[in-house]
């Protein structure tokens, strides 16, 4: 009799995040362990309404524009103000993935991990990513306008921003965490090379510049995002990256096997 | 602050004009244990919306599934997330052994002794040893050389495909990392460059640490 609500499911696939209101009457709302959080759940006495009439809901909707268009929501996305000196707690990367599955919370760590992937000569474009300043939809610069149909600022003219974008791998003894974004402006510090300087490079040197890291064990300060809906429940943001001190990396080993 | 200004404007029930709500009925047929209608309401004309942008129009209909471009990614809705399950289904959170590839530091008998392992979890080593032989070339461009640790030798071979074997000198450290061949008692390097006595000395924390992992490891593999 417990069976998935496929009516429910058809419906809210077709909502278009942060562009729908939604007025749900008669959901059963409980805590969700899975989640780790307060869960609302559908079951036949629900009735959602799409876009309702109402003054409320208007302005909601008009609340959630102006705050989608002031960057609040991607507070998840954004390279912390929080101060790397600030950071001292060490993990391995199955220490990480197992807080991550604890907690619900962004937390902050140090790694000393080895750089397993980190596709630095592969096209340009694929190192190299312009996005539109107000939606962070990935554009190019010839553009007029965004391309994005849901852009709040998409009758206005293109306001772009172009930097490192990228996916790395750190590894270490206990596992890999995959695909932590390592952006602008960490990735210039991190491999000495601005944007501009980079896109002048030759094949040869994107490669070597690669080197210079992949493999490597490196000091890696990052903030991580329990995310449920990534393959893996989790997510890495670099704030830091450099080749590892030695003296350093004995340190936190000699600690693990006490 | 945002989540909750909104869960509590869509959840509070004396915002919104009930009289407006209609049943539409679905039109698939109900079970026979149904009891009560299962309908969703959906508005049949745009609404006004102030500002200077189109209101979001009708949500499309139910039976259609059209994927959406967004600027956002997934997972920051904001709302509430709604379950469209019934009952709270347990998923699988974790599996037994963590197979992603992990990268060991291990003198080269470690290195022979861990390979055994290798159908059940992936990795690659990390030496530090002494070259103990000239660098010759073999078939297809390969370069071999022998590595060292006191009494212990292990044959290697490096493929310059992305870049050239470095400058190696005899009787000094190097830093490889590769995939350890078990067939062919081969080290596959990857990586290698002149290693710094601090790292050598350094690296014995690393050893330890990494042996007890795979300790570990191999108990809980036996276990399963």
């Amino acid at each position: 009799t417990h069976s998935w609500d496929r009516e429910a499911i058809q419906l809210v696939q077709t909502l278009i995040p942060r562009e729908t209101v939604l007025f749900i009457a008669d959901v059963k709302i409980s805590f969700d362990s899975f989640r780790n959080g307060m869960a609302a759940t559908v079951n036949s006495k629900t009735i959602i309404t799409v876009n309702p009439d109402t003054r409320e809901a208007s302005m909601l909707f008009s609340y959630a524009r102006e705050v989608a268009e002031s960057g609040a929501l991607d507070q998840d996305e954004k390279a912390e103000d929080m101060s790397v000196d600030s950071i001292t707690d060490v993990f391995t990367v199955s220490q990480l993935k197992e807080k991550a599955q604890e907690s619900p919370e962004a937390f902050f760590g140090i790694m000393y991990s080895f750089i397993s992937k980190l596709d630095l000569d592969s096209s340009v474009s694929k190192v190299i990513r312009t996005r539109c300043s107000r939606c962070k939809f990935q554009v190019t610069d010839d553009m007029q306008s965004c391309t994005n149909q849901l852009c709040p600022g998409r009758d206005q003219g293109l306001s772009a921003t172009t930097g490192f974008d990228l996916l790395v791998d750190f590894s270490d003894h206990t596992g890999t965490l995959h695909a932590c974004s390592l952006r602008s402006p960490v990735a210039e510090h991190t491999l000495g090379c601005t944007v501009k300087e980079f896109t002048s490079l030759t094949d040869e040197e994107r490669t070597a510049m690669k080197w210079k890291f992949l493999l490597e064990r490196c000091k890696i300060y990052v903030k991580i995002l329990p995310s449920p809906k990534a393959r893996t429940g989790i997510r890495g943001m670099v704030l830091a990256c450099s080749l590892a001190d030695p003296g350093e990396v004995k340190q936190h080993m000699s600690a693990l096997v006490q | 602050p945002w989540e909750n200004r909104l869960n509590s404007s869509c959840l509070s029930v004396p915002l919104f004009n009930q009289k407006k709500r209609n049943r539409v009925p679905l039109t698939s047929a109900p079970s026979e244990n149904e009891f009560f209608s299962h309908s969703i309401r959906q508005e049949t004309q745009p609404q006004q919306y102030g500002g200077t942008r189109p209101a979001p129009g009708p949500a499309p209909r139910m039976t259609t599934y059209t994927p959406m471009p967004h600027p956002y990614k997934a997972g920051s809705t904001g709302f509430l997330i709604i379950n469209t399950c019934t009952q709270q289904e347990t998923f699988p959170v974790k599996p037994a052994i963590e197979n992603s590839l992990r990268i060991l530091t291990a003198v080269i008998d470690g290195m022979r002794h861990w390979s055994q392992f290798k159908d059940k979890v992936s990795y690659l080593f990390e030496i530090f040893a002494t070259l103990d032989s000239a660098v010759t070339l073999g078939r297809h461009g390969a370069k071999n050389f022998l590595m060292r640790n006191g009494k212990t030798v292990v044959q290697c071979v490096f493929y310059e495909n992305e870049q050239k074997l470095p400058r190696l000198i005899r009787g000094q450290l190097h830093r490889c990392v590769g995939n350890y061949d078990r067939s062919r008692d081969v080290l596959m390097c990857v990586s290698i460059r002149p290693g710094l006595p601090s790292e050598l000395q350094n690296a014995q924390e690393a050893v330890k640490a990494c042996d007890a992992e795979m300790r570990a490891l191999v108990k809980s593999l036996n276990e399963v």
